[in-house]
């Protein structure tokens, strides 16, 4: 007699979910459009789940950021279903969605700029490199910074494609400079390119620049490398090359992310504009507190052994609390140990009408079975 | 069940010549036949060391199995020729680092597909190896390595015995009677 299966507990190996953990990606959430705006579908970067997945980790859609070796996340669902009593002895008659919601923590293993915005929740400034002897005691920031350095007229280009002297150099990100300028660069400095904040122009306030910085009305900060203080588009020089058509070039290790604010094109820009500036920094900061809260959409991406995937998408995310520096230990033998320090974030997904049917929601979980593997039970 | 095992020695063993076309992978011993009495010096043994049924994983139809396994090397050095006297035999640290190395490099990525092998002899009398993938197809994985550290009895030989340890877990087979 064939023994019954709640004794043996059959099941099927190719339907366990066996993998190393999640991998997060992000990208720029349009926070000056989505403001102006009823619908909550413009200003996230819209993924579609039925066109671009299961998402190749190795070359992920346009705008989407890896955000390295993640550890330990962990999401909270906050979604209430309430219960419609009624009767003799209220009893349930009817189960009701009520709130909608969901809090996700995860720690960055990898110690980075964006990894450091997103789990602060902050904007993150760069510290200009400030020329020598220019130290003030009026601010932290308030130092004006060094000398500004033109875009030339080729501009950015995430991937470049030219030959000649910058054959070696094919797919990596380059900056053009004004002819000359080059030679004032040296490998691995950190620059970063964005305009110029010209206060005049923000007496009634608003938000600033491509990360959608506030100002506040009759409050402009008096200096001009504001948004180059506030900006994503950052990079350590790899080779500078001169003399390529007219002009010097900067070759960048990775290329520009974040961005994508503006109040006036979706999605908005996630590169520097034209009239740019580059100046060198030393590093970043945030700062606890202010006004500023920053916005993303993120993908959470559990590839399984058996070659499933499993996806959370959050169309809005937005900061819950900056936690931690969190310690990692990590056991040596000897007699020294050290330690290992991962930002610790907690962030909250913001709701999202979805254009399809109008239904709330604030996360996408979406599963790619692997071939051969059974789907409908 | 065995299919792990031999996946799991097919597939370091591919990565290992792959970086090092030289170096000798010499075979699959129990740990009751270890050390071998003729010993292939500076070549990698699989030593096969037990198993055990994780918790969380068991279900009497087919359970998950953790399998230690250990891979091992000895190191004479050869820096000192027949009749020659020397300090010492100063290449057994070199030598033993770098096939540290192809074995970490071989364990890499910790998991691969579990395949069935058979040995069969080809019209020149060679041994041919053939695999099957099992239906549907399977994975197997394996832990973090642990290198274990040389023992006093071998350093008092002048031997170099290196090691790694991990734990390959698959599920097993079903049985269904």
């Amino acid at each position: 007699m064939t023994l019954s299966k709640s004794l043996v507990q059959p099941y099927r190996r190719n339907q366990l979910l066996l993998g190393a953990g999640w991998r997060a990606f992000f990208a720029p959430f349009n926070i000056a459009y989505n403001a102006s705006q009823n619908n909550t579908a413009l200003g996230p970067t819209i993924l579609d789940l039925q066109a671009l997945g299961p998402f190749n980790t190795n070359a992920m859609p346009a705008g989407w950021y890896d955000l390295g070796w993640i550890n330990s996340y962990k999401m909270t669902p906050q979604s209430k279903i309430g219960s419609i009593k009624s009767g003799y002895r209220g009893v349930t008659r009817q189960k009701v969605r009520g709130e909608v919601g969901e809090e996700f923590e995860f720690k960055f293993r990898e110690f980075t700029r964006m990894a450091f915005k997103i789990s602060t929740g902050c904007e993150i400034f760069n510290m200009l490199a400030v020329p020598a002897g220019n130290a003030q005691s009026v601010g932290p920031l308030s130092a004006t910074g060094a000398t500004t350095f033109t875009l030339g007229v080729s501009g950015y280009v995430a991937s470049n494609q030219a030959g000649g002297s910058l054959a070696p150099y094919v797919g990596s990100p380059v900056l053009y400079i004004t002819s000359g300028q080059g030679a004032s660069f040296n490998v691995n400095d950190k620059i970063v390119c964005d305009v110029d904040f010209i206060a005049s122009a923000w007496t009634n306030g608003g938000l600033a620049g491509s990360n959608a910085i506030p100002i506040y009305p009759n409050n402009a900060p008096n200096d001009i490398d504001f948004i180059r203080k506030t900006s994503d588009f950052v990079g350590r020089v790899t080779a500078v090359v001169t003399g390529v058509a007219g002009q010097d070039v900067l070759v960048l290790s990775q290329p520009f992310m974040g961005g994508g604010s503006s109040g006036t094109v979706n999605p908005g820009p996630t590169t520097p504009p034209a009239g740019s500036k580059i100046q060198k920094m030393s590093g970043y900061l945030s700062r606890e507190g202010g006004t500023f809260v920053m916005d993303w959409s993120a993908l959470f991406v559990l590839d399984s052994l058996d070659g499933d995937q499993f996806v959370q998408y959050y169309p809005h995310v937005s900061i819950s609390q900056f936690k931690d520096v969190a310690n990692w230990s990590i056991n040596n033998i000897g007699t020294t140990d050290l330690t290992g320090y991962e930002l610790d974030a907690t962030l909250e997904a913001l709701g999202f009408e979805d254009p399809l049917d109008g239904e709330t929601v604030v996360c996408y979980r979406g599963f790619y079975p692997n071939v051969g593997q059974d789907i409908a039970i | 069940m065995i299919e792990a095992i031999d996946s799991h020695y097919r597939w370091v063993k591919s990565r290992i010549l792959a970086l090092n076309p030289n170096r000798t992978v010499v075979g699959i011993v129990d740990a009751m036949d270890w050390p071998p009495k003729e010993i292939n010096f500076e070549s990698f043994y699989l030593i096969v060391l037990g198993s055990s049924v994780p918790q969380g994983m068991f279900s009497p139809t087919a359970m998950g199995m953790s399998t230690v396994v250990q891979w091992a090397w000895m190191i004479e050095g050869d820096d000192l020729t027949s009749a020659t006297r020397g300090r010492n035999r100063g290449d057994r640290y070199r030598k033993h680092w770098t096939m540290l190395k192809e074995l970490m490099n071989g364990l890499y990525p910790y998991f691969c597909e579990k395949k069935s092998w058979s040995a069969q002899q080809d019209g020149t009398g060679a041994i041919q190896l053939t695999s099957t993938s099992m239906n549907p197809v399977e994975q197997i994985w394996w832990s973090r390595p642990r290198i274990m550290p040389s023992t006093p009895k071998e350093e008092k030989s002048g031997i170099l015995v290196g090691g790694i340890q991990t734990s390959i877990g698959q599920s097993t087979d079903q049985i269904t009677s």
